[in-house]
């Protein structure tokens, strides 16, 4: 592991390793807050007038009303199952094949061009496909998920796996390093900083895509609960789910930010500065 | 990298062979046997397909699209799909370079923005199509404010970077060399920002494109979309397959149309 920690790197350690939570924005939050009590304001006096936007005091009861119902509890569970599990699948099943593929020239060779061919498939529009296929079910909701969300990470572990500094094999042959030495201490930890930011995309592309199918014709979950919201005439409920779901996303995103950096913390450090 | 005298010219050719490997080299590299796989697979479809109904055989593919071609509905959606398109990434091109160089610029918007901005980054885009359609209607627009709204965070991320980079560098230089406002923009700004916007623009598209046919399926606005969802709706089955055959193939060629008006820019960088 710390073959990829450069002397940077290292420096940058201590910083990223405070918790997130312990430099909160204040400033941007009471913005966010100063932006909804405006609309609430707007609203109030009539400024802003179309027919269907409910004032945030109107989506806050909504929401209160859903959760007392037991519907949003229900709905969040069922699209953040799906989400976390079709991503997860998606994790496990694209890191083996990318790395799979890179460490193996031949196999790469012989397949690549194939997976380019299926990772340019635009990911929506398999969903009317995965609703004739597997009807209206869990089934199709998964195999959405978990085949739009594969590539990115698929990618990221070839890729990762794949470009290696020419000088570490140098290293790695003069330090005598047999072939699952090289991959564990030398292929696998320079891919990870790769691997984390397609892991990152890959939750946001799975969640969005649980939605979709959600939407077209699952009965479960936000997407369903928005559409029967939407047929409803009930504006309150449909903003309170896309607020529900825009903090579960946010939420996802940064428990993995955090999940990365107390594993990972010398590879964080080096992504934070790349890209924060 | 600088190559040491260390490594010796023996060792050259297989330096060589290395950097083929490296990213950058790697796109234009993927060796074209690899099809095969595919291409036997299509080939068995073919051959044993007919009797599954969830699985047409591509000939049948693509008699059902030729057959959309007869009714003269094809062409029509392509060009809306791709109408929508253009305008949204030029929108989403706009409002992200604007937002991105006005966060990157004071840290203070930075923190300010932050939060609501990684909020709607967030928020799934099919999420927002059926408030979008309460509140603006099946319309043109619909299409346009969704997609903007999903697909401007590459473009504002990237230029948010080199927003920042920005300020310190120019900022001396352009005051060193007594510049002009003016001169200060195209001397030095936008050479330094213009490859960012480039660069998030070709994250975008494939993005943009995605989300256009995601309000299309989802809504009636017109589009290839919209022809997809109809043809699921009524089980033609094959048109499906074909029309996301359409999709790849027009996925495929804004690629490339993206590509090469990176290229295009990229020839006005100094250096």
């Amino acid at each position: 592991m710390s073959a990829t920690l450069t002397p940077d790197a290292t420096r940058a350690v201590p910083r990223s390793r405070r918790l997130p939570a312990l430099r909160a924005n204040w400033i941007g939050l009471s913005t966010a807050l100063a932006l909804l009590l405006l609309w609430q304001l707007l609203d109030a006096t009539k400024v802003l007038n179309f027919t269907y936007l409910p004032a945030p005091s109107e989506i806050l009861s909504a929401a209160k009303g859903l959760w007392q119902e037991g519907t949003l509890q229900h709905n969040l569970a069922h699209t953040l199952e799906v989400a976390v599990l079709g991503w997860a699948l998606a994790a496990v099943i694209g890191a083996a094949s990318g790395f799979l593929l890179a460490l193996v020239p031949v196999l790469g060779d012989w397949v690549l061009a194939s997976c380019e061919v299926m990772r340019a498939i635009p990911g929506v529009t398999l969903a009317p496909l995965s609703v004739l296929l597997f009807g209206f079910s869990l089934q199709m909701e998964l195999v959405l998920v978990v085949y739009v969300s594969l590539w990115p990470v698929f990618m990221a572990a070839y890729v990762g796996a794949h470009s290696r500094d020419p000088r570490r094999a140098d290293v790695a042959r003069s330090l005598r390093m047999g072939r699952t030495a090289q991959v564990l201490k030398m292929v696998a930890p320079e891919a990870a900083a790769e691997l984390f930011v397609s892991l990152r995309l890959a939750l946001a592309v799975a969640l969005n895509l649980a939605v979709l199918a959600e939407i077209i014709g699952n009965p479960d979950g936000i997407g369903a609960g928005l559409t029967q919201a939407q047929s409803a005439l009930q504006p309150g409920k449909m903003f309170a789910y896309v607020i529900v779901v825009g903090l579960l996303g946010v939420i996802l995103n940064w428990l993995l930010s955090a999940a990365f950096r107390t594993l990972l913390p010398g590879v964080a450090a080096n992504l934070d500065r790349a890209e924060p | 990298m600088k190559p040491t005298s260390a490594s010796t010219t023996g060792s050259s050719r297989l330096r060589l062979r290395r950097r083929d490997g490296s990213r950058n080299a790697r796109r234009g590299t993927v060796p074209v046997r690899g099809l095969l796989p595919l291409a036997v697979l299509l080939l068995i479809w073919q051959l044993t397909g007919g009797s599954e109904p969830n699985f047409p055989p591509p000939s049948d593919w693509w008699s059902s699209i030729a057959t959309l071609q007869d009714e003269g509905s094809l062409v029509p959606a392509i060009g809306q799909t791709l109408k929508s398109f253009v305008i949204s990434l030029v929108i989403a091109t706009v409002i992200g370079s604007l937002l991105g160089f006005l966060v990157g610029q004071s840290r203070i918007t930075d923190r300010m923005l932050g939060p609501t901005l990684e909020f709607l980054r967030f928020t799934p885009a099919a999420a927002i199509i059926p408030v979008v359609v309460l509140l603006v209607g099946y319309e043109e627009k619909t299409k346009v404010i969704v997609v903007v709204l999903g697909s401007v965070w590459p473009i504002l991320l990237q230029m948010r970077q080199a927003s920042r980079s920005l300020s310190q560098e120019s900022h001396d230089l352009a005051r060193s060399l007594r510049l002009s406002p003016r001169q200060r923009v195209m001397k030095i700004q936008a050479p330094i920002l213009l490859p960012s916007i480039v660069l998030g623009v070709r994250v975008a598209a494939p993005l943009c494109l995605i989300l256009v046919l995601l309000v299309e399926i989802t809504t009636s606005v017109p589009g290839l979309g919209n022809l997809m969802a109809h043809a699921q709706q009524n089980f033609l089955t094959p048109q499906v397959y074909g029309l996301v055959v359409v999709a790849v193939v027009l996925s495929y060629l804004i690629n490339i149309a993206i590509g090469m008006l990176a290229n295009y820019t990229a020839r006005y960088q100094p250096r």
